[in-house]
């Protein structure tokens, strides 16, 4: 099970984590940064670090980060030569860079790769977070079975709150203080899609955006697991329906699974139409 | 009633009996008659009575559909979507219908009786304009209060009494109900009063779950209420700015929770009709009714009140 949830810190994520964190200024960054990088050390995994110039200047020089590039164990990478000119790579493409660099990792005798990215560029000025919604779910897939971690750091001043919010429900682990805007999440598990946390009346449409954003109605068969699902009310019941019916219509498949006895109860209740 | 012509408006009759042989001699043929004649046929009782009919009736199994009161109509507000869903099945197809309904029985709380006539009286509302539709309530003359009697007049626009002569009552009050009026009996004991507009929802969800399991409200129950208030605030969230009062407390039978705000109903029938036939906040209302015990809902142009019970 990949760990999931807010978390006042990320760590204790493992080789699989994946976790979104906000920040003010990019000072802030440094205690969650640090934890996050320390627990990569003890796992094994290479460090690396990839991020615009003021992450970049906070990682060379507060420590522990500091000490970690200095003596070449977190590799420092600037936004500029991973994405020329700001721009986003297709998925397919970005997901085969990270996937190489955790194959090398492992090949170098690491347990995996661990990436503490700082990619708020991507997303702002354009405000294009639907596509950073899908990317991180896509790479979300491939993280839930190889050993790639990732904190992905965006900052909370140049985002849209409502870019936040989707970014924080598309990561499994999200920064504590998204809260009450990101109250549930949707990530992978090895042979599923799970959403777990809390949905009602007001985060509805957000689920209705996020399921659209991370589970194309075109993807085939999808599991969608449920069994971290702490509250859904009848709105919510309604989302996920609607979504499985478009996956249907398009020819694709949405299985529910671990779903509880309210939740089948409120699909009763609701009936086919929902 | 079978000479009756194809428009006959809704025909909504209380039968008042004495015992299980007036009961029967007036049920069974009554069933018999109107699957005889091609109607559609439902029947709300409880269990042991259904058994019985079951024995009595000459039809066979499959013309009559049987429902068990005590789960339909547990809380009355939730008996008018069952007859609903039986006239909507029927009614398309041209047939005519008939059913019996009893969901006023001995031991009932005061607060259900209460309900339960408000619930009697919204069906002249629900089905005034339902042709070919013919309701019978069974009041138990040997065991109900003769207010209760007394009401089944004011709520059936026909009464039927010894010797099987059905009459118009002269106390019907018509159709024109408000179901939302009058005043609820303050709580009484321990109550937690909490100000919605300092709460998130999900804080609310909490407090009722804690208030649940404090009060040893098993788990599915506990999980209904949960469900059944975070839909009623939710509501004050869409129409009241999120400004109300959560009230939680118990009684020796249920846990019972108050969303109080300065919305207003105005559908009579709001929260009875099924979901699919309407909008938003009648479906939260509907859930409500469906989770509930007893659900009691009084509203006027400056506060609802919507009281929610769950049987400990």
């Amino acid at each position: 099970m990949r760990r999931h949830g807010l978390a006042d810190l990320p760590d204790a994520l493992g080789l699989n984590g994946h976790a979104c964190w906000g920040f003010d200024e990019v000072g802030d960054l440094s205690t969650a940064a640090a934890a996050f990088l320390s627990e990569g050390s003890e796992l094994g995994q290479r460090l690396m670090f990839v991020g615009g110039p003021e992450a970049e200047a906070m990682v060379r020089e507060t420590d522990p980060m500091r000490t970690l590039v200095r003596d070449g164990t977190l590799q420092v990478t600037p936004f500029e030569a991973v994405y020329p000119g700001g721009r986003r790579m297709a998925n397919a493409d970005q997901l085969s860079m990270y996937a190489g660099a955790t194959d090398q990792a492992v090949a170098d005798g690491f347990t995996g790769l661990r990436v503490l990215a700082e990619v708020t560029a991507l997303v702002s000025p354009h405000g294009e977070w639907q596509d950073q919604v899908a990317w991180e779910s896509y790479a979300d897939r491939y993280m839930a079975h190889r050993p790639l971690a990732a904190l992905c750091c965006f900052d909370r001043q140049r985002l849209p709150v409502e870019a936040m919010a989707a970014l924080g429900c598309a990561h499994p682990v999200a920064d504590r203080r998204l809260q009450p805007m990101a109250p549930f999440r949707i990530y992978a598990l090895p042979d599923a899609v799970a959403l777990a946390g809390e949905v009602d009346a007001l985060s509805a449409s957000r689920l209705s955006d996020l399921l659209e954003l991370t589970i194309p109605d075109t993807e085939g068969k999808v599991v969608l697991d449920l069994a971290g699902l702490e509250f859904i009310d009848h709105s919510g019941v309604r989302v996920v329906a609607r979504h499985g019916r478009r996956m249907r219509e398009r020819g694709s498949q949405l299985t529910l699974r671990g779903e509880s006895v309210m939740f089948r109860r409120l699909s009763d209740l609701l009936g086919a139409e929902t | 009633m079978s000479s009756q012509s194809e428009h006959a408006s809704f025909i909504h009759e209380a039968f008042l009996y004495d015992d299980d042989q007036q009961f029967f001699d007036r049920t069974v043929p009554f069933i018999d008659e109107g699957v005889a004649d091609g109607e559609a046929v439902m029947v709300v009782l409880d269990r042991d009575r259904i058994d019985s009919l079951r024995s009595k009736v000459s039809s066979a199994n499959g013309d009559v559909q049987y429902q068990d009161m005590a789960e339909i109509g547990l809380n009355p507000g939730r008996i008018i979507s069952a007859w609903v869903r039986f006239v909507e099945e029927n009614r398309t197809a041209g047939r005519r219908m008939r059913g019996i309904g009893e969901p006023i029985w001995d031991g009932r709380s005061d607060a259900e009786l209460l309900e339960c006539q408000r619930h009697e009286a919204l069906l002249n509302v629900a089905f005034d304009l339902t042709p070919g539709f013919t309701l019978m309530c069974p009041y138990d003359r040997s065991a109900l209060d003769p207010q209760v009697l007394a009401g089944a007049g004011r709520t059936h626009p026909r009464v039927m009494e010894d010797g099987g002569r059905s009459l118009l009552s002269r106390h019907y009050e018509g159709p024109d109900v408000d179901p939302f009026t009058g005043s609820l009996p303050e709580p009484s004991g321990t109550v937690e009063e909490l100000d919605l507009s300092q709460l998130s929802l999900d804080r609310v969800r909490h407090l009722v779950a804690d208030h649940a399991t404090a009060a040893n409200l098993d788990a599915k129950s506990s999980s209904e209420l949960v469900v059944a208030v975070n839909e009623a605030v939710t509501n004050t969230l869409r129409h009241a700015e999120g400004i109300g009062v959560l009230r939680l407390w118990r009684d020796e039978a249920s846990v019972i929770c108050d969303v109080v705000d300065h919305g207003w109903i105005h559908d009579p029938l709001a929260g009875r009709l099924p979901a699919a036939t309407t909008d938003q906040d009648g479906r939260g209302l509907w859930l409500i009714n469906q989770l509930c015990d007893l659900v009691q809902i009084r509203s006027s142009e400056t506060s609802t009140t919507v009281r929610m019970h769950m049987h400990l």
